[in-house]
């Protein structure tokens, strides 16, 4: 019995609680008007509205959808705090405070109810003061904490009737009762609850005012005081809606029933508990009808209708374990899905784990190759670059040591040539001075004989002699100038050639035409006979190959540019085929030594040789 | 009597002179000298009316020291005599002041000869290098001179005929503007003519361009 009583209270408490702010808001919500609110919600840029639109959401839903109207409050507490609207933030607070009694998750309930408590009286907002303390109370209450509940309901009350808010004040003193009835004072209880329908007797709160008179007139009759409880009951009948209001009607008689019952009146206590059952069933208020088949039952004993009563015992005992099994089902079934939503919720975030790994790993991937692919480019244009630039460094050096190889060769034809003409230059002095001043040494002592003691004979023979000793001195003079021009020595390069030139036209058929153009130059010894070999050379050539008759060796010098042109009328060569010849090959590499530059320009009506050489 | 000097480092030549001059009647070879230093300081005190100068010397050039000792004593009247037949040497030595030039293996009379012609104030040459100097002589330039053009001045003639800039000519012919500039400028020279202009019509008076 006390089972179901606890459920009543459970529910009045629930019921009186979460309306308390705009009872009449009980309406039935459509879902044209729910969808209509989201519309706005998604296209309203105006704060404000969204706020109150989600406000009006939350109580669109909140029958409907407990959880949803839940979100909602949550997203009215978030626009309210976007606007910085203390006020809607309070009210937000409350009622998600209201959310979480309903959704018996009290601890919550009360972190939001405090933060709404402490808004409101600040404010001094005590309506709203009353309300939320009330549900600071329900929230302890659900919370098995009862003094803590008793204290908040209390002061609810008190609040509200400083105010004269009866509606309110009514509320709290129902509440206050029930934890009285909870403690066994039944006294109490019933002095808090005639304090409740004393407020709420207004016409204007007439279902709540109905159901508490009933409960007022259950606990009379808890308590024995059958007279109070039976013309409350009676009071009631008139007042109820015996179509409209089919639960209260069958409490009424169901409580008419037991009081009947219990004075002794058993066959009208019967009759009233069989309507009160029967309207219960109407109803469909099964709990209801469940709890007044015990009464009967007890009123069929008391009649001794022993059959009726066991008849009746046996269904009640039938609902009974149905109930119970309903109730261990719904207790199983909840169990289970809350465990199989455990599993879910944990496989989910299992699977979220897992995904966020994928995605890490994914991640981790695509950098693992995006580096690689960098790594690998930057690898790919060092590498190339490198090789680019050893490529380009060996070219370098190849190229450097070729020209250390030419230079080498160079400096070695240099040296070779040097000395060649170093000991040429000896010879040629020892051949001049030596061997020619003595044989014209000789010549002077066999000249200084007397050669009147000669005869004819020895006269010739002497002659001859003498002429044979001056064709020598004039022999080895020629060597000696070949080998070192003097007039290269003791004058200058011009002179030289000119000298050279001279000497060709007198002794051959060749006749060479010299000139000498341009400013006066000097260079060093070694240059100037350079330059006098190559010009030899090439007389040389002219004079064994060329066939010519006539040939013009040229000199001219324009700022430190020296150009020697020889040119003659001869049979002319291929000068690429006979390049090599040896005449060539040392004029090639003589004017290379003077980094100079050779021209050859030869066809059948001569040659010409071009030799450009610049002096600075 | 004539008084001679001789300065020649090879002192077997030194002797063979002394040797052939000995027995001439007038003819006194009063020193031999084989380093040019000696013989400038005997000069100093003593004033020779020849002097038979080498040209190759170990501390001096005959050619450098005829023309200090003319200078020194124009009165003294020298006669190169040398191995050298370059016709340098002996228009050198004649420009530096010396009367006569002999080759070493002169005979005897010759050197006689040119000794007294040279005291006579006379000039003397062998007749071999005289035809030498004349052979020479014979190159030089005159009025009706037709200079001998090499090709590539030919070509460029042709071209500055033809109005060519020296850079079109280079261009042309595959060489420098300097080189080009270089045988314009030598082409000038040639004809002896002071600009372009002049050259054209020494070029075509003389029959090269027409």
């Amino acid at each position: 019995m006390s089972f179901f009583k606890k459920n009543i209270s459970f529910f009045l408490i629930l019921y009186l609680t979460i309306f308390i702010l705009k009872p009449n808001s009980i309406i039935a919500q459509n879902g044209n008007k729910i969808d209509s609110l989201k519309q706005i919600v998604d296209n309203s840029k105006n704060d404000s509205i969204v706020m109150d639109t989600y406000n009006k959401l939350r109580r669109a839903t909140a029958y409907s959808n407990q959880k949803a109207s839940q979100q909602y409050t949550y997203k009215f507490l978030e626009y309210a705090k976007k606007q910085k609207d203390s006020f809607h933030m309070a009210l937000a607070n409350y009622y998600l405070g209201n959310s979480y009694v309903a959704s018996g998750n009290f601890e919550k309930a009360l972190k939001y109810y405090f933060k709404s408590e402490a808004y409101f009286d600040r404010k001094k907002d005590s309506a709203r003061l009353s309300s939320v303390l009330n549900g600071i109370g329900a929230a302890y209450e659900n919370n098995g904490v009862d003094s803590l509940s008793l204290k908040y309901f209390l002061l609810s009350r008190d609040i509200s009737r400083a105010r004269k808010d009866k509606r309110r004040s009514g509320i709290a003193s129902n509440n206050i009762s029930n934890i009285y009835k909870k403690r066994g004072n039944l006294t109490a209880a019933i002095k808090h609850l005639n304090d409740a329908v004393s407020d709420l007797n207004n016409p204007k709160f007439k279902p709540y005012f109905i159901t508490l008179s009933i409960n007022l007139a259950n606990a009379y009759t808890e308590n024995k005081e059958y007279p109070k409880a039976l013309s409350i009951y009676n009071e009631m009948l008139k007042k109820i809606d015996t179509v409209s209001d089919a639960l209260n009607y069958a409490s009424t008689l169901r409580g008419l029933g037991n009081i009947y019952i219990a004075n002794k009146e058993n066959r009208k206590g019967l009759q009233f508990l069989k309507k009160a059952m029967d309207k219960y069933a109407n109803g469909n208020f099964l709990d209801d009808r469940f709890n007044t088949m015990k009464n009967l039952i007890d009123a069929y004993k008391i009649n001794n209708q022993n059959k009726k009563a066991l008849m009746l015992f046996y269904e009640y005992n039938t609902i009974k374990d149905s109930i119970f099994t309903a109730e261990k089902d719904k207790n199983l079934t909840e169990a289970i899905q809350k465990y199989e939503t455990e599993k879910k919720d944990t496989e989910i975030t299992k699977q979220q784990l897992v995904l966020k790994q994928n995605e890490t790993e994914i991640l981790k991937r695509k950098n693992e190759f995006r580096i690689a692919l960098f790594g690998s480019l930057l690898l790919l244009i060092t590498s190339f670059g490198i090789w680019l630039f050893y490529r380009q460094r060996q070219k370098l050096k190849n190229k450097e040591i070729e020209t250390l190889k030419t230079q080498k060769e160079l400096n070695k034809l240099e040296a070779l040539i040097e000395g060649e003409e170093k000991e040429r230059k000896r010879i040629a002095q020892d051949l001049h001075d030596g061997i020619n001043g003595d044989l014209s040494v000789i010549k002077y002592k066999i000249t200084s004989v007397n050669q009147d003691v000669f005869s004819n004979n020895e006269k010739e023979e002497f002659n001859q002699a003498v002429a044979m000793l001056d064709n020598a001195i004039e022999q080895v003079r020629h060597i000696s100038h070949n080998l070192a021009p003097p007039s290269l020595q003791n004058f200058n390069l011009v002179e030289a050639i000119q000298q050279y030139c001279n000497k060709i036209s007198a002794s051959n058929t060749l006749k060479i035409d010299f000139q000498n153009y341009g400013e006066f130059f000097t260079l060093n010894k070694d240059t100037e006979t350079a330059i006098y070999r190559i010009v030899q050379e090439a007389i040389n050539n002219i004079v064994k190959h060329s066939k010519a008759s006539e040939a013009l060796v040229q000199i001219n010098t324009h700022q430190n540019n020296l150009l020697i042109t020889i040119e003659d009328n001869g049979i002319g060569f291929k000068p690429y085929n006979n390049y090599k010849g040896l005449g060539l090959k040392n004029i090639r590499s003589r004017v290379e030594l003077l980094k100079g530059e050779l021209t050859i320009e030869s066809n059948k009506t001569g040659t010409s040789i071009q030799i450009n050489i610049d002096l600075n | 009597m004539i008084n001679v000097v001789i300065l020649d480092d090879h002192l077997m030549v030194l002797e063979g002179l002394q040797t052939m001059l000995d027995n001439q009647q007038s003819i006194n070879v009063t020193r031999t000298f084989s380093r040019g230093r000696d013989l400038i300081k005997f000069l100093e005190t003593e004033t020779p009316n020849i002097i038979l100068l080498d040209i190759n010397l170990p501390d001096s050039n005959g050619i450098d020291l005829c023309k200090t000792i003319t200078n020194l004593y124009p009165q003294i009247n020298i006669i190169g005599l040398s191995n050298f037949n370059d016709t340098s040497f002996i228009k050198n030595m004649i420009r530096n002041g010396a009367k006569g030039y002999l080759l070493k293996n002169t005979t005897k009379e010759e050197l006689i000869k040119a000794i007294r012609a040279v005291n006579h104030g006379k000039t003397y040459l062998p007749t071999k290098l005289k035809d030498k100097l004349l052979s020479e002589s014979f190159g030089v330039q005159s009025s009706t001179f037709i200079p001998k053009l090499t090709r590539r001045e030919n070509e460029i003639l042709t071209c500055i005929a033809e109005e060519f800039t020296n850079s079109e000519i280079a261009e042309k012919l595959f060489i420098s503007t300097k080189t080009v500039e270089s045988h314009r400028k030598n082409l000038l020279q040639k004809f002896g003519v002071r600009n372009t202009a002049g050259l054209i019509k020494e070029a075509f008076t003389k029959g090269i361009l027409n």
